[in-house]
């Protein structure tokens, strides 16, 4: 399929999208369908529910398009919030599911060849900055986000007090966000 | 809970890791606190980071034709709608940014009760965002957001309310605060349809003043 899109941003695709713009939707997909499809197998496992899981977020973005406020965050993020959230409104639904171990054919994989090098470098600088952050805290992040527990859930699991769990998430996650975006604080953030 | 630990809970929202009573509440607090927007505006990009770091999977490739089949059918449920619904639907998802109220829902509901064709009237709201919907044979549906959730031991319940009498139209629930209802009885012209919240199971007249009333249609 010709790429007529492929010189737009994400934020003026997701606008086309809001106007049922079918061929946008093909091209959002293009551009964020691996990245969507690792997410939601990290955090389901089955390679059969993690379609679902996509094909559910797209489709949430083709009816509410039109709800997307660019000066809030990237397309790229709200797609992937979409995702992330239904992955794990799954997960809890079929606790069985976090406590497999992680099959090997997905925990190592090659990126594959038409994977956009910079999502390859993207996710080399959030390895990265996770390996920075003290284990406690990376431990927190990754069995909240990957493992789909909530706080309530990693205070017992974790034998901490909740009141702790809570603050250090957000410690946590404030760490990872000032390694990832040094330079940035708090209410200097903007979208460009 | 007290300002400052309730700001704290916008990094476990942005990792989905509340749960669903403290998320509404985080929700309620969000709505109102600008410092907790901006804050999740940035943590919300530092969570999806992460989603960029899982191990590299590829999707099927038959995942991409069968999302795009999906997406047509919706549309072409959604598209005779269109003309009388554009301006509901944006006038509603303006102020339910935190509900689920896609036009999927609104489309299910109104698909089972009237005919492709068929003209459809749209009647605005006091006490809570939406509209409400009429079909030309008289059939009504609600379509709400903003309201509070559904407290314990109680349910929403519909009326259509003319002079002198109320009619019950149905009962209803929400978590979210987001809602759509087929109403059980025909709406008359010059009735108004109206929402109260009563005790579970419902009752068989309003027992109070109605939340949410429609403009007399």
């Amino acid at each position: 399929m010709p790429r007529e899109l492929a010189h737009l941003s994400d934020e003026a695709i997701v606008a086309l999208v809001s106007r049922s713009d079918e061929s946008a939707l093909a091209e959002l997909y293009d551009r964020y369908s691996s990245s969507a499809y690792a997410l939601a197998r990290r955090i389901v496992r089955d390679p059969s529910l993690a379609s679902d899981v996509v094909q559910e977020a797209f489709l949430a973005v083709w009816r509410s398009a039109d709800r997307f406020v660019p000066e809030r965050g990237r397309a790229s993020t709200w797609v992937l919030t979409l995702v992330h959230r239904r992955a794990v409104d799954l997960v809890r639904r079929e606790e069985r599911r976090r406590a497999d171990p992680l099959d090997d054919d997905q925990a190592g994989g090659a990126p594959s060849a038409e994977e956009a090098a910079w999502l390859q470098l993207e996710r080399e600088r959030v390895q990265e900055a996770l390996r920075e952050l003290p284990d406690q805290q990376r431990e927190l992040l990754e069995l909240a986000y990957y493992g789909g527990f909530t706080q309530s859930q990693l205070a017992e699991r974790l034998g901490r007090p909740l009141g702790t769990i809570k603050s250090q998430m957000y410690t946590a996650l404030r760490n990872l966000r000032d390694i990832l975006e040094p330079g940035t604080k708090e209410g200097s953030w903007t979208t460009s | 809970m007290d300002d400052e630990l309730m700001h704290e809970q916008v990094a476990a929202y942005a990792l989905d890791a509340l749960e669903p009573d403290e998320e509404r509440a985080f929700e309620r607090h969000l709505a109102q606190c600008p410092r907790c927007q901006a804050e999740l505006a940035e943590l919300g990009e530092t969570a999806a980071s992460l989603g960029f770091a899982a191990p590299p999977a590829s999707p099927p490739p038959e995942l991409r034709d069968r999302l795009l089949a999906a997406a047509r059918a919706e549309r072409s449920n959604v598209v005779t709608l269109r003309p009388r619904w554009a301006y509901p639907v944006a006038a509603l998802a303006a102020v339910a940014s935190c509900a689920a109220v896609g036009l999927g829902i609104w489309a299910g509901v109104l698909d089972s009760r009237t005919s492709g064709g068929e003209a459809l009237q749209t009647v605005p709201l006091h006490g809570a965002s939406g509209t409400l919907v009429l079909s030309g044979g008289r059939r009504g549906a609600l379509v709400l957001a903003g309201l509070a959730p559904t407290p314990r031991g109680k349910t929403y319940e519909a009326w259509v309310l003319l002079p002198g009498k109320a009619l019950p139209a149905g009962l209803f629930a929400t978590r979210s605060g987001a809602a759509s209802v087929s109403l059980t009885r025909p709406v008359p012209h010059g009735a108004v349809v109206g929402v109260t919240l009563e005790r579970a199971g419902g009752v068989s007249a309003p027992t109070g003043k109605p939340l949410v009333t429609s403009a007399r249609v």
